[in-house]
């Protein structure tokens, strides 16, 4: 799966959380999306079952997705870690 | 590096009871001491590192020794999203809608009727809550004869209390999905969880042994101990070999999981009225207060129900006011349990110990044979 199929599919994803219809990268999680805590377990959780991938401890911190383009960047280094 | 000698390297670094342990050659994980409520709370500077918001709360845990407990936002997150993911392999959707039980009066009628009509009408997808107040729940859909066409529900779980077989058969025969049981302390929350062959199967984010509680020792596998249980999620405090005061022992299933099983416990423990009967586990709403105490100079207490309608607060330590404990008690016992009873507040040398596990519960019930006003 390529880059710019995973942002496009993030972006579904969290449009669906969020029901939103459009979801910019630039997007910032907690102030424009208005995500909680709940919502960032659901969505973390999608994350990992969709890309199939599994979160360390270290990535659960939450002033380390910021922004939408914050979560893709973060399956594209997961998903590099996974196919290694 | 494994996952223990990562954390022991960075408990003697960052943590000033820790640093004591750093000699010349290497320190294994297996090196550094036991931990118990007690002595973190008597040396609570040298283990305790805050960075920015905590959320507090307060716990005596079934030893009656009470402890402040803190949370920064991302342990908070972390152990959130462990529980979460346990649930999502028993079919939690995403968007679900879950019923909470309050372990209030739950067996006055009007409090089972509500959560009835929420099981009823908001279809929620899990139903948690204490044992025996799933248990009463069950029990008055039952005697109701109520048709629940929840579609929707896919478990109900269990905190808090340990889980009879009875409990079990009743609550899966009402509600007809599985009850799945979750083992945690209020210090670091999840420690095992059911799986789906029915075990409790120990957490990736804890690490649980085994001890002889007499001698300290590691029990051999499949041997009944001490549960001690280390947190890798946990820093703002850490949980290292911290003794829960729970006996249970450790197997390794076909899949090489670590399951845990608990001591068998005969029954949960009740509050008998002249009327009805309701759980000690009500007094967890006094956590906080009884932590308080501890300023006052108590380190242990115990809840002793001497008649229908006689309790007796029993602590080691010192107190300056009785009469305030009194007063607190009696105020509880009118709101919580709607019911009058004579408080008394003594200081004892000893607590009542359990004759098969040895550990100290909160709360001594009313012996059959004495129940008398």
């Amino acid at each position: 799966m390529s880059t710019v199929s995973h942002s496009v599919d993030i972006l579904k994803i969290i449009a669906d959380l969020t029901k939103r219809k459009q979801i910019s990268l630039e997007d910032r999680l907690v102030e424009d999306l208005y995500i909680d805590s709940i919502t960032y377990l659901e969505l973390l959780s999608f994350l990992e079952e969709t890309f199939f991938f599994e979160l360390d401890l270290d990535d659960l911190e939450p002033g380390k997705l910021q922004k939408v383009q914050d979560v893709v960047a973060l399956v594209e280094q997961k998903r590099k870690t996974v196919s290694l | 590096m494994n996952k223990l000698d990562s954390l022991t390297k960075e408990l003697i670094l960052k943590y000033p009871f820790y640093k004591d342990y750093a000699k010349g050659a290497s320190v294994s994980f297996f090196d550094l001491p036991l931990t118990d409520k007690k002595l973190i709370t008597m040396r609570r500077n040298e283990f305790e590192i805050l960075k920015g918001e905590v959320n507090e709360s307060y716990t005596s845990g079934s030893t009656g020794t009470p402890f402040h407990c803190i949370k920064s936002k991302e342990e908070q997150l972390s152990l959130a999203f462990s529980l979460y993911k346990h649930r999502r392999k028993w079919g939690l959707p995403f968007k679900n809608h879950s019923l909470l039980l309050s372990n209030r009066v739950l067996e006055e009628e009007h409090a089972l009727s509500h959560y009835t009509k929420q099981v009823v009408n908001k279809e929620p997808h899990m139903i948690q809550g204490r044992a025996s107040a799933l248990y009463q729940l069950a029990l008055y859909i039952q005697r109701n004869e109520i048709q629940l066409k929840n579609e929707n529900l896919l478990f109900i779980q269990n905190w808090g209390e340990p889980l009879s077989e009875k409990q079990i058969r009743v609550v899966q025969e009402v509600f007809d999905v599985p009850v799945v049981d979750y083992y945690g302390l209020e210090e670091l929350w999840c420690i095992a969880f059911t799986n789906e062959d029915g075990d409790l199967e120990i957490d990736e984010h804890v690490h649980v042994e085994i001890i002889n509680p007499e001698t300290l020792k590691a029990a051999s596998e499949g041997e009944y101990g001490e549960i001690v249980v280390t947190s890798f999620i946990m820093k703002s405090i850490p949980f290292v070999r911290y003794r829960t005061g729970d006996i249970g022992k450790i197997e390794e299933n076909k899949q090489g999981k670590k399951i845990l099983t608990l001591f068998p416990i005969r029954h949960s423990h009740v509050i008998k009225l002249k009327d009805r009967n309701v759980n000690a586990s009500i007094f967890r709403y006094l956590d906080s207060f009884f932590f308080q105490l501890t300023n006052q100079g108590i380190t242990q207490y115990q809840i002793v129900q001497q008649s229908l309608i006689e309790l007796c607060f029993q602590y080691i330590g010192t107190v300056k006011d009785k009469t305030f404990i009194e007063k607190k008690l009696n105020e509880f016992v009118r709101s919580h349990l709607g019911s009058e009873m004579r408080i008394s507040v003594q200081e004892v040398d000893e607590l009542v110990h359990d004759p098969i596990s040895g550990k100290t519960h909160v709360f001594i019930e009313l012996p059959h044979e004495e129940i008398s006003v």
